[in-house]
């Protein structure tokens, strides 16, 4: 039959165009970010030292760096345990959630009874209910993974039940046709057409697990970095908290590119 | 009343006895087709012919198991039809293809949910796609693909498993006159090499009468059989035997049964209707 509508370039020059056009995307994405904070921490740095503003108040970032270096070990000693605590929180919210999220999808039973309750549950500000897990759980690494389970979970109950119903159904018809049955229909079609949607609430779970945890670190003040924080600014140690909160950047940074990446990695072998 | 004329020359694939759909709604009941018998013949080409709303898909997906009759018997290969059938093939009105899913993997969907041997079918489904002038776009995603393409891997889809009776819901009516004349040329080239029963709807009658071998032409809701032709056209055939005085011949008899089944229908149902039948 004819060829249509397809366009005639040489896939040579075809391939090299793309090349050149991918690794420009690429520099300006990575670059121009980077650069931009180059030149805001310049700023910073200059205010700071011609203004003569008490470093309590503000300080340089050059100072913020130093500190950081000298107090590695504290860091990194607090750094451990907010991470291994969100990662644990990150990961039963979306295993927790994703599960409530499929039985909400398959029994309207389920759905009926228990979606508008877990709406409902998602409307209170999940930091004031905190100081009740550490009335249930104590003030260990319990009660703060239960915090940021408890933030992390509903976007992820939400995605994938958005995620499970976002199919064609043109697409279920055609299962139909095939005889294929609910276990195929689930792992071949539901779950990949969620994969956008599931991704999306991992990312903003994975956000929302850190914040948690952090929470907790407040209000059991026994380690990681939140107590850092908390502890160094008792004490007017501006530097130290700074810090912490670049530490805790990098931590943030590291966790949610995990999922990113996993996310466009799995997504390249579903074609997007 | 019931033009039926049962094919007497090979045996009866298909039948089809007095069905009947209705659906339930607020409003009341809905009677979408009434007492439609047909019986199809091995290897026949049959189509359906109608307006919109006269249930004619309606009969495609009550035949692919996909939806349940109200009453009356359908029956394939002598057996009732109640769910879907794995000697069947169906093409629907969109291409519904996996975006994720290359051409290739897209008609070999079938076979990823029947569990059959992939290696065995892989050259098959090279083969259609070949035949269907998609051999070098086997690796290429749907978005990578025009309309006229992606029914065409549709059309691969439905043939893989090498199904005895082929449904086709209108499979042609989203895409441009061309592509859709193509597409027809290219529908009957596969089907005079496989020459399994197919069963196909539309509301082109010109599109109708070039395919098949029959053409039964349904009337306004409820939809009944008002018209049953034979197509006396030699196999294989080109876009040529449009342009014959018999061709035309024949599309305009169709054309007056529709147009006739429309005044019936205004008339039971008094003047009002009259005006927009026209």
């Amino acid at each position: 039959m004819t060829q249509e509508l397809l366009i005639v370039e040489p896939e040579v020059v075809r391939r090299s165009r793309v090349r050149r056009e991918a690794v420009g995307r690429v520099t300006r994405r990575t670059m121009l970010p980077v650069m931009t904070a180059m030149v805001l921490l310049a700023i910073w740095e200059a205010f700071v030292k011609i203004s003569g503003i008490r470093p309590v108040i503000l300080p340089a970032p050059s100072d913020i760096l130093q500190a950081m270096w000298v107090q590695r070990e504290l860091l990194i000693a607090n750094a451990i345990p907010t991470t291994m605590e969100t990662m644990g929180g990150f990961v039963l919210s979306a295993i927790l959630g994703g599960l409530l999220g499929v039985l909400l999808s398959y029994s309207a039973f389920a759905r009926d009874s228990l979606y508008p309750n877990v709406i409902l549950f998602q409307l209170i500000p999940k930091v004031a209910v905190a100081p009740l897990f550490i009335l249930w759980l104590g003030i260990g690494w319990e009660s703060r993974l239960a915090i940021a389970l408890f933030i992390a979970f509903f976007p992820i109950v939400i995605s994938t039940v958005s995620g499970l119903n976002a199919v064609d159904p043109a697409v279920l018809r055609l299962c139909e046709s095939l005889t294929a049955t609910r276990f195929q229909v689930f792992f071949k079609i539901r779950l990949p057409y969620s994969l956008p949607f599931l991704f999306n609430g991992m990312k903003i779970s994975m956000t929302l697990a850190i914040i948690g945890v952090i929470v907790g670190e407040f209000i059991t003040s026994q380690r990681g970095l939140g107590y850092i924080i908390l502890f160094a600014g008792s004490r007017l140690e501006t530097t130290m908290v700074m810090a912490a909160l670049l530490v805790l950047c990098l931590v943030g940074l590291i966790l949610y590119g995990t999922v990113a990446l996993a996310e466009r990695l799995i997504m390249k072998k579903f074609g997007d | 009343m019931l033009a039926v004329t049962p094919q007497s020359s090979s045996e009866v694939f298909v039948r089809l006895t007095k069905v009947g759909k209705s659906f339930q709604s607020d409003s009341g009941t809905l009677e979408v087709l009434r007492n439609v018998s047909i019986d199809v013949a091995d290897r026949q080409f049959i189509s359906i012919l109608g307006p919109s709303g006269c249930g004619k898909s309606t009969l495609l997906m009550m035949m692919a198991g996909l939806e349940p009759v109200s009453s009356g018997l359908i029956e394939i290969a002598g057996q009732p039809v109640r769910t879907a059938r794995r000697d069947v093939g169906v093409i629907f009105q969109d291409p519904t293809l996996l975006p994720w899913k290359t051409a290739l993997e897209n008609v070999l969907f079938p076979i990823e949910i029947y569990g059959l041997p992939f290696d065995k079918y892989r050259v098959r489904a090279e083969a259609l796609l070949e035949l269907v002038g998609l051999g070098d776009a086997g690796q290429r995603r749907p978005r990578q693909l025009s309309g006229g393409m992606r029914q065409r891997v549709a059309i691969c889809r439905a043939l893989i498993h090498e199904p005895k009776l082929l449904l086709m819901d209108e499979p042609f009516s989203a895409l441009d006159a061309i592509t859709r004349d193509e597409l027809n040329v290219t529908l009957l080239d596969i089907w005079e090499r496989h020459h399994q029963t197919a069963f196909f709807v539309t509301h082109s009658i010109r599109e109708a009468v070039f395919l098949s071998d029959r053409v039964v032409v349904l009337g306004r809701r409820p939809g009944q059989v008002v018209m049953d032709v034979t197509i006396p056209f030699a196999r294989p055939r080109d876009l040529n035997v449009g342009e014959t005085v018999e061709f035309n011949q024949i599309c305009g008899d169709l054309r007056k049964a529709i147009a006739e089944s429309h005044a019936a229908v205004s008339r039971s149902n008094g003047s009002a209707r009259k005006s927009q039948n026209l």
